[in-house]
């Protein structure tokens, strides 16, 4: 077992910032190049006509899912020791809302508007500079939101236990679920395209 | 919607049956490397307010007086239990070691640790490993020093009083200790704790086969 490396000693955290600098590049190159900088892209799989960020963000899912699997099971990744974040269900499910309004409305999610602010759109720029508003106005805020938002505490849980099933269960299934979205996807951009075509 | 060309599709597709393969096969893995462990929290709280997950020293000493061999003490004390007291008929061995060491799961198994909280986490690692018949003992081995090996015993008892208070002296000197009589306030005497018996032999020889759980 020597991974996840940072909790193995591996470097320290120093180097584990500039090891997140590089992921954070590789990050912000991989979501430009699959031009997810512009809103119309981002925006488009609302209106059903390009399911592009659907298939990607599921594609890198399964990735890291049949990764974190494996590498597991061969031993080399303690899957304890990676964080997962706590699970509070009325107030995540309220910011999920909160988040999927503002995306359709400003046409980016927070990571892609700072690919936007990257390649020098004016609207991501803008987008941020409210998203930061945000942040600060929710962190003034927080004291009064505070029991709402701690409401529900579910503390740390994976699919397995809530499902209370094996992991490679979950696993197959994800990946169904991930093909069949994808076929799926494929089919309603086509019906899209022929609604548009006729239209 | 600009059409992609015809050799992402056939990647696409390669990609979708290797993700349906490694998912397949996922079937008949584990990532925890069997580091998961499931406890039923109902079953835990039902035994913590009946007792049924510790046993009374007294218990445990009418046990090795009376040669009852259904049952395997741990000692989960490590060197300590090797040059100090040990109670008769316990098995010295490391938690860390338990899950080599060759016990059952249709044993009923006693820890006792250097204290009350190192023998209740052993305690719910076997539960949680399936060892429905682990206990702890109720007070480690301070409790087994006070109640058992040095009782303290009324002056004066009748009736039932006076019966316990016998069979405890016995127990006691069964075992090596002493039983002291009188109230609170009353000296100890100056007892010395049994001698330590001989280290026991090795459980498990290499190579040995273990034996089969279960009927």
């Amino acid at each position: 077992m020597s991974a996840p490396l940072f909790k193995y000693g591996l470097f320290g955290d120093e180097v584990s910032l500039i090891v997140a600098f590089l992921i954070g590049l590789g990050f912000g190159f991989f979501l430009e190049r699959a031009g997810f900088g512009s809103a119309r892209k981002l925006t488009a799989q609302f209106y059903l006509s390009d399911l592009a960020v659907f298939k990607v963000m599921f594609s890198a899912i399964v990735t890291a899912m049949l990764g974190v699997f494996y590498l597991g099971w061969l031993g080399w990744l303690d899957l304890s020791l990676i964080y997962v974040g706590p699970t509070w269900l009325p107030s995540q499910i309220v910011g999920g809302l909160i988040l999927g309004i503002g995306f359709v409305i400003g046409g980016y999610c927070p990571g892609t508007s700072v690919v936007a602010v990257a390649t020098g759109a004016l609207d991501g720029v803008v987008f941020l500079f409210g998203l930061t508003l945000g942040i600060f106005g929710f962190g003034e805020a927080y004291d009064s939101l505070a029991s709402f938002v701690q409401a529900g505490s579910m503390g740390t849980v994976i699919l397995p236990e809530v499902l209370r099933v094996p992991y490679g269960q979950v696993v197959l299934g994800v990946v169904l679920l991930a093909l069949a979205g994808f076929v799926g996807a494929e089919a309603v951009e086509r019906w899209s395209a022929r609604r548009a075509g006729g239209s | 919607m600009a059409r992609l060309p015809r050799w992402t599709r056939r990647v696409e597709v390669r990609l979708g049956v290797v993700a349906l393969v490694l998912g397949a096969l996922a079937l008949f893995g584990d990532p925890t490397g069997g580091g998961a462990l499931h406890v039923d929290p109902r079953d835990l709280a039902r035994e913590a307010e009946t007792g049924a997950d510790r046993v009374a020293p007294q218990e445990l000493a009418a046990w090795i007086v009376e040669g009852r061999s259904g049952y395997r003490l741990l000692d989960l004390r490590g060197d300590a239990a090797l040059t100090g007291y040990r109670i008769p008929t316990a098995e010295v061995v490391r938690p860390t070691e338990l899950e080599e060491y060759p016990i059952y799961r249709n044993e009923r198994i006693v820890l006792y640790a250097a204290d009350d909280l190192a023998a209740a986490e052993v305690w719910l690692l076997l539960r949680a490993r399936g060892y429905r018949g682990a206990a702890v003992l109720d007070g480690g081995l301070e409790a087994w020093k006070e109640r058992v090996l040095f009782p303290r015993l009324p002056e004066e008892a009748t009736g039932a009083a006076a019966l316990a208070a016998q069979r405890a002296r016995l127990l006691a000197e069964a075992l090596g200790g002493q039983a002291i009589t009188g109230g609170a306030g009353s000296e100890d005497p100056t007892v010395a704790l049994p001698e330590p018996p001989p280290p026991p032999v090795a459980a498990a020889v290499p190579g040995k086969r273990k034996r089969k759980e279960g009927c």
